[in-house]
Order: structure tokens, then sequence, then C-alpha cells
């Protein structure tokens, strides 16, 4: 399971479109957790997410907190923030979003605090490292080709800007009954400011270098499994370019600290009941 | 939840070893499990020429599938023009006779056809070979009703093959016959022909211009017709039946037409059960019949007009661009989440409420108006053949039935072509034109990629949808079309040639001369020939070779490979020549049982004890609007599948002016809203006409079996 095939596993609620006011939670089982091409652990993770959200305007107005449990496979041949051996939360994420769209763009604003409540000595982040960010994003919908660009600017303990850029496109969709559509994504990430800064030695970084940080392709499979359940399964196989240096390694094996390419298989299975 | 439907055996009379067919001793009304009374009176007490008409309503409740537009076609809400079929049973002075039966369907099966005649062989001495049910293939019917596995589960957005919609339509079909058996009369007929052009366009045209040298016309083509609209047959063709009524005068009756158009007029995007422009052309000559017989308008009219569907493989209605709502498109769907949320699935973009209303008025008013300009050309030669009237023509049919797999030399094994999940040019599914990234033809079009560049096997020119090995796989042996039955009727010296598929309009050039050629080749006299398409099954489409070549709609849905037209010409040659060998009477037909392969059996009809019933339930108006040239009311009555619309009329308004308008009226909607708890459910009707603007009308839900009292209410 360490290099290959990696799995994330997530159950995911969903609420209907037409919920005015939703809550909705998931849990997603994830091996490694990839963030922005860095591969942070790469032993079993659960990913639980609770968020409420609110029709507001043409959009949804959502508020919700996010965390990654580190669920025992912390052994000294796995990458961990949260260090030692016992299970326990690495990292919990609080966020607010506003998303709208405007004629064939999607918009989207938001804040994310990311905290690292990890207090072992062997931890690799702990609460020194939290930080905030706010984002912004685009989407623009067409027939083909769906163009997203989102900017981070972390405004707290990492400054700077991180962008990433990617492209769906849909491949192929069985559009009849329960639908399957297949779809293809680029991602690319770009590190404006993020990477460690000489200067100020005391200022976190999630980069080495700035510029180009990683490139993602990866080909999604949505499908209902079970007609009678509202019941949604993605299959997604990631392979990841590797170019920031902080970005290529995926263990702690001396073999792999400098990989240029990375797969994993992410499954995730989704249900949920749409709130009035 | 659905259970697997065996294979069922259909035979020439009586059905057997079929579970949920067996019918012994009196019929028994399948739906609410009430015998049906025999019919009573004189059954087939008349010399010489006689004829006679029938006529019963399949309107269905909402909730089936509506057939023709595959799964694009969408879930009936409701009716506007209802359905039904029509009948005509005629026999001559040597007892020879045929039932010919047009229902408002977008196919017929093997399946509807031996059950129909299993149920009137013992009144009516009429066997599987003695009648031709064709559909006028509206794509605003139900499905659910055929014999092969594919159809049922494809032929509309709700999938499955359902024994009470069945039941239902046999029960209906037997029911006209029976009515036009018990009202036969000493009869005079005469046929004649004319061209309708300008409402009728090639919907392949490309694929057309490939039939060298370029096909001449029964009819001298107008100047100016420009070349999509001549490249159709214009052929009006029409029986004239007029019966002898009790003082011993001979009155307009009927009629029996063939022309070649569509069931599209419509949009696909419509949610209403409709009867499309045959409903138009079926009702305009009726109403003039009726009106010359001084008989008032009323909910259902006295005379009948049968309009069965040519060679109409290729045409369409001239619907205007604006009748065209749009396809469907994949896209993002905004959903409530975060940075960390995983991304939610697409959802398919349909056209808004706005778009649909204004395409499905702009189809409306194409259909209404198309009507009428046709009628009064048709109801011109319905006057013409008054004059040449005759009592003493001959009957003769010949009938036989084809196992298609590699029958004299068509291809082995059936198979879809990549262009047929494109769609046709009437109705595009939303995978029209798609490309992998946006780049890369994946053959989801007519011509160009679906044509297989390497042309070899069977099906030559034809890729195959997903390739032969996986299309085996998704859809399981036998689930298209296995047989054709075909027939050739003759009618004096007119000719009825009949086939399951629809044909080209040059591939039936090809099998009418066939039948001409083989009937004047065994001694007998032609004055015309006509071909009725999706007769007696359904077999998806015949071109030319030369079509099929291009693989344009037509052509990758000619499932058993580019022979099929050359084989059906060969065929119903051999049938036609057997006439002529015969001395003009009919050979001794051959009736094999039958296999059918229908699927998984699944309940769509709603059954007949759907909500409480009816003594729980107050039926009252709800709301009632009058604004501008539209009336709207909401009722509560009872359940759909309670409340069936073929029972009886089920609406009515009374304006100040004129007759009243019912809801078999093309201005009149019904639509099933909603149940309300345990009290009923809402329907509502709605009717749209100018000529309401601003005066008092009254509206009345019509008293009914279990619903004696009418609900009514008035507004301004």
């Amino acid at each position: 399971l360490r290099h290959f095939p990696w799995l994330v596993l997530a159950c995911v609620p969903f609420t209907t479109a037409a919920s005015q006011v939703s809550l909705s939670g998931s849990v997603s089982l994830a091996t490694p957790y990839v963030f922005r091409g860095v591969t942070r652990s790469n032993g079993w993770n659960f990913q639980p997410e609770v968020f409420a959200a609110a029709r507001l305007a043409g959009g949804y107005l959502t508020v919700g907190g996010w965390a990654n449990l580190e669920a025992g496979s912390n052994s000294p041949g796995n990458l961990t923030d949260l260090g030692g051996t016992r299970p326990g939360f690495s990292e919990v994420n609080y966020w607010v979003q506003y998303a709208r769209p405007l004629g064939e763009v999607e918009a989207t604003v938001g804040a994310v605090r990311y905290t690292f409540p990890a207090d072992a000595a062997a931890a690799t982040r702990d609460s020194d490292d939290n930080t905030t960010e706010i984002y912004g994003a685009i989407q623009l919908s067409s027939t083909y080709l769906v163009p997203r660009l989102t900017a981070y600017l972390d405004v707290e303990r990492v400054r700077g800007i991180y962008l990433e850029g990617g492209l769906t496109v849909p491949l192929l969709a069985y559009p009849f009954g329960n639908p399957i559509v297949f779809y293809a994504s680029t991602l690319a990430g770009y590190n404006l400011g993020q990477e460690l800064n000489p200067d100020r030695p005391n200022q976190g970084a999630n980069f080495r270098h700035d510029g180009f940080t990683h490139f993602d392709f990866s080909i999604r499979a949505t499908l209902r499994p079970v007609k009678s359940l509202p019941l949604s399964m993605n299959i997604e196989p990631h392979w990841q370019l590797k170019v920031d240096d902080f970005t290529k390694r995926t263990s702690p094996e001396p073999g792999d600290a400098n990989r240029h390419i990375q797969f994993w298989l992410d499954v995730s299975i989704s249900t949920g009941i749409g709130l009035p | 939840m659905s259970r697997r439907q065996p294979l069922i055996l259909l035979t020439a009379g009586l059905v057997i070893a079929a579970p949920n067919y067996v019918n012994s001793g009196p019929p028994a009304d399948l739906l609410s499990g009430r015998p049906a009374a025999w019919p009573t009176g004189r059954l087939a007490v008349c010399a010489g020429f006689c004829a006679g008409f029938g006529r019963a309503d399949i309107t269905p409740p909402p909730g089936v599938g509506l057939a023709g537009n595959g799964p694009e076609g969408k879930v009936a809400a409701g009716y506007r023009v209802r359905l039904f079929v029509r009948a005509l049973v005629i026999k001559d002075a040597r007892g020879e006779s045929v039932a010919l039966l047009v229902a408002d369907l977008a196919h017929v099966s093997p399946t509807l056809h031996r059950m129909t005649a299993a149920a009137v062989a013992q009144q009516t001495g009429l066997t599987a070979d003695r009648i031709l049910i064709s559909a006028t293939h509206t794509h605003a019917g139900p499905g659910h009703f055929y014999s092969e596995k594919q159809y049922n589960g494809f032929g509309s957005s709700v999938p499955g093959y359902d024994t009470t919609v069945v039941h239902y339509l046999a029960q209906a079909f037997r029911n006209a016959i029976l009515e036009a058996w018990r009202t036969m009369a000493p009869a005079r007929a005469a046929w004649g022909q004319l061209p309708v052009w300008g409402f009728t366009r090639n919907r392949s045209y490309l694929a057309y211009l490939e039939n060298k040298p370029e096909p001449s016309h029964p009819f001298p083509v107008p100047s100016g017709l420009d070349p999509l609209h001549r490249a159709v047959d214009p052929t009006w063709t029409m029986l004239r039946v007029d019966l002898k009524d009790e003082s011993g005068v001979y009155r307009p009756a009927a009629a029996y037409s063939v022309f070649a158009i569509h069931g599209t007029a419509n949009p696909p995007d419509g949610d209403l059960i409709d009867a499309d422009i045959h409903g138009m052309l079926e009702r305009g000559l009726e109403r003039h019949i009726d009106a010359k017989l001084s008989i008032q308008p009323s909910f259902r009219n006295h005379s009948v007009h049968l309009v069965a569907n040519g060679t109409e493989g290729d045409v369409s209605p001239d619907w205007p661009a604006t009748a065209r709502c749009g396809i469907p498109r994949i896209q993002p769907v905004l959903r409530p989440g975060g940075p960390r949320t995983p991304a939610a699935p697409w959802q398919w973009r349909f056209s808004d409420s706005v778009t649909v209303q204004l395409c499905t008025r702009s189809a409306r008013d194409f259909i209404t108006e198309a009507g009428d300009s046709i009628t009064r050309r048709v109801a011109a030669l319905y006057e013409d053949l008054g004059s040449k009237l005759q009592d003493n023509l001959e009957i003769a049919v010949a009938f036989r039935t084809d196992s298609l797999p590699g029958f004299h030399g068509l291809c082995p094994a059936p198979y879809t072509g990549v262009s047929t999940t494109a769609g046709a040019e009437d109705g595009p599914t939303r995978l029209r034109g798609w490309r992998l990234f946006g780049l890369f033809n994946l053959g989801f079009e007519e011509g160009g990629s679906a044509v297989n560049p390497h042309p070899r096997g069977c099906h030559r020119e034809k890729r195959v949808a997903l390739g032969e090995t996986l299309q085996n796989l998704l859809t399981g042996k036998d689930a298209l079309a296995q047989v054709a039955q075909l027939t050739v009727v003759r009618i004096g010296d007119l000719l009825i040639g009949a086939t399951p598929a629809e044909v080209t309009t040059v591939a039936g050039f090809e099998l009418k001369r066939a039948i001409r050629d083989s009937m004047v080749a065994a001694g007998g006299s032609v004055g015309a020939v006509a071909l009725v398409s999706m007769a007696n099954g359904y077999i998806q489409y015949v071109t030319t070779d030369e079509e099929y070549r291009v693989q344009h709609y037509e052509g990758g849905s000619t499932i058993y490979g580019p022979r099929m037209a050359t084989v059906l010409a060969e065929q119903l040659g051999t049938l036609a020549g057997a006439i002529g060998r015969a001395r003009g009477g009919s050979p001794a037909n051959q009736v094999y049982d039958l296999l059918s392969n229908p699927g998984d059996t699944v309940q769509v009809l709603p059954p007949r004890n759907a909500g409480p019933p009816p003594d729980r339930i107050t039926r009252r108006v709800l709301a009632m609007e009058c604004s501008g040239d539209t009336v709207r009311v909401r009722w509560l009555d009872a359940w759909p599948g309670r409340l069936f619309p073929a029972d009886t009329m089920m609406v009515q308004f009374d304006p100040p002016v004129g007759h009243p308008v019912w809801d078999d009226d093309p201005r009149v909607e019904i639509r099933a809203v909603r149940p309300q708890g345990g009290s009923g459910f809402v329907w509502e009707a709605r009717l749209s006409d100018s000529r309401i603007l601003g005066r008092p009308i009254r509206f009345t839900a019509t008293p009914r079996a279990d619903f004696p009292s009418p609900v009514s209410q008035e507004c301004r």
C-alpha cells in the first residue's frame, strides 16, 4: 500500500439542490492524503466533514468543518503530520464559502482556517502551523470544457498565493436512467509566495520554490450503483507529475524522497438525504 | 419491482404457454377484472360486399413512458389529443375478409397482433393473417408493449414491459374489430390517389441523394418546390367506403388512407399523450363526413378515418425550426459544499419551461395549420371518389412470417449502428454531435464517423454501436426484432403491402415496384400500390443499399444490414405473385407460432385501485382562473388508474357561443398534478382559445361510472 495503489474512500452525504437550508456530513477514508501535490500522510486517514448551507441570492452560503484523522498507521515507514503512533486528528479546517452562478460562470469566494492540533514531539505540524487562507474561484460551464481557476491567499502564517487551474471535460455519459458519467480532468498548481522565505525563516512554507508545483491528471467516473438508494460512487485514478521539491517526497523511504510521478486511485461513495 | 418475463409463445389463434396471456372463455376486462360482455346482435350476416367500422379509445392514464423518442421521451403527465385504434373490416361476396386497423401508437408489436387475433377469432373467424394492424407513429403514445426486450427497455424513458398495457391495448383492438364486425353492412367502395406536396420533407436528404439515378416521382413535381420537399413520396392513397343504412341508401361512412409522414410534428420535450398530426388528419375528414351526414359535432365523431403511415422512414412533417426546443447538455451543477467537498456529479440541463412552452406552441400551430390544409385536399379526393363507388370489389390477403436472422442473405444477427444513438433529425439525442474532448468524433452523428471506414462483414458500412461483442453483452440475445410479418392485401385493383419496418422513400419505391411487377407477372391487374409501414410488428428501418452506405440514422437503424430492402421486396413480391396466381384470391396463408422476448416485466400503468376509493373522494373544483385566452382549472378527483381517460369523456368547457369543447380537443390539455393526501388527486385542465377572451365559460368534470355527480364552475 505504500506506493501503489493508493486509495481514497469517501462517504459523502449530499443535499438536494432544491433545499433552502441543509445540513450535510461526510466521512472519507483516504490513503495517502495528498494535498496540493504534497503527500501529507500515507497511512490510513479518515476525513469527516460537516457543513450547513443556505440558499442565498441565487447561490449557496455554506459553513463547515473538515478534519483529517490519522488512523493508526503512523509507523516509521509512513509520512505523518500527527507524529507518534496513536490515532488522532492531525488537521482540522473550518470554512465559510459562498458560491453562485453568474450566467455561464460559477463564482466562489470563501475563507478557510487550517489548524493542526497535534502536540506530540514527533509531530510534523502543530498549532504553530495554524493559518488562514481566503480564496476565490471562477468556473466556466460549456458543453465540452469546463475550466476552473482558484486563487488561495494565505493571510497569516505562510503568506503568499497559491493558484490552481483545472480543466474538466466529460468523456462519455450514459445519459438515461441512473447516469454514469466519465470525466477527464487536468490540474496545475502554481505557487506565488508560499515557498520558503530565507528573509523570514519563521514564516511557514508550503513549497520550496515559486512557480509550478505539480500537474495532476485524473479520470473520474460517477455512477449510482443502487437504483433505489441515493448513493453515488466516484472512481478517480490520479497521475501526478511532481515539480516542486516538497511535492516529490511520497514516503520517508530514501528512494521516495525525489519521485517525479505519483499514482493513486480515489474511490468515494456518496450518500445522503436532502433536508427541507 | 420487476420480474423476468419468460419467452412467450404467440400462436396464430389462442396464446399458449404464456402464463400472462392465457385466455379461455369470454375475455375478461383485464384491467378491472370484470367480465366483458360478448358482442350482441347478428355477426357478419351480410351478403355481398360488406364493411363495418369500429373505434376504441386507447388513451392511457398519466405515468406511462412516451415511446418513439427512445429514452429521450418524457413520462406522460397527461394528455391532449386522445389516442384511438380505428378498425375497418371488409368482406367481399366470396366471403374473403380482412380487418385493417390503425392505432395511434408509435409502433405495434407481434404480441399485440397475435393477442388481438386470438381474441377475435372465435367471433369473427378472422385469423392473424387477416388482421393488419399498423401504427400512426405518433411519438407521444405509450410504450411497454413490445415483443422485444430492447424496445421495451429503450423505447421510452420508462423501461419495462407491462402486461397490463399489452392487455389494455389488445382488448381495445379487439373491441374495435368487434364493433366493426357488429356494424357490418352492405357497402360500396372506391380508391383514389392524389399528391400532397409541401407538408413533408426528406430529413435524410444526403442519404437520399446517394440513390442514382434520382428516383422519378409518381406525380409531377410542382415548380418551385425545393429539393428537400421533392424528395418524398407525396402519394395520398384513400379507400372510401360508404355503407347502406336501414333505409337502403348508401351513405358516407369512413375512409382508410395511407400517407407517408413521421408522427413527429410535436417536439420530444412534450410530456402529454398526443395523437400528433395524425390526430388532426383523422378527425379532419371525420368531421367532414359527419357534416355531410348533418351530424352535429360531439365528443366522439360518428364516422371513422383511418390514417395509416406510408414510406415515412426518411420523411418528416415540415415542422418549423422553432418547433424544436434544443437537446439537453451535461454541465456542472451548483451544490453546497466547501473547498474539501468532493466534486458533485454533473447533471443534464434541459430546456427551461418557457422555451418548451414556446416550441410546443410553434409545433402545435404547425400541426393545426398543416392538418387543416391537408384535410381540405383529402376531403376533395373523398368527394371525387363518391362517383366511383362500387359494390363488387374483391378482396384477397397474402401473408407470411419470416424469421429474419440470416434469411435470404440478411445478416445473421441484428445490430444497431452508432448513428442510431445520435437520433434522427426530428429527435436528436443528447449524444448527437458529442466529441471526445470536444475534438474527436466518436460516431455520434449521421454519416461521417458513423460509417465504418473499412467495410467488412455482413453489416458492412455500419459502425455497430459499442461494437458487436459489447452490444451483445449489454442487450442479450434476441433483444432486437427477430421476425417480420408481411402482408399484401388486394381490394379490387388496389394492392396494399404492409411491413413492420419504417421504409425510406426510395426503398418504398422498390418495394412497391416489386409488388406491382410480381402481380402483373402472375397475370393480375394493378391499379395502384400503397405500402403501409409499422404493421403487425416492428423491425426498425429499411433503407436502400445506397442509403445504407452513408449510415444516416435510418441506415444505422437498418438492423439486418444492407440487403433488407432487397429481401423485403422479394418477399412482398412473392406474396403479390401468390395472389395473382390464385387468380386474385387469397393463397393458403401459413401462420406460424412466434416467440417473443419482451424482457423484464414492470407495472407502469397505474392500477385500477390506486388511491382512495370513490366514496372517499369529494370531487370539487379547487381553483379556476380565466386569464387572456386561457382558462385553467384545478379539480380534485380520483387517482390516475381509477380515472382512466379511455373510459369516457373527462371534462367539458361550455363557452357562451358555439358547441362545447371536450378533452379530445387540441385546445385542451389535461394533466395529473399531484396526490392530495387521502382525499384524492389534483388534476388540471387548460383551455387555450382566443375566441374565449373575456367571455364567461363553464367548466364541468363530467360524470363517470363511479362518480355520477358532475363538478362544475363558471368564470369570466
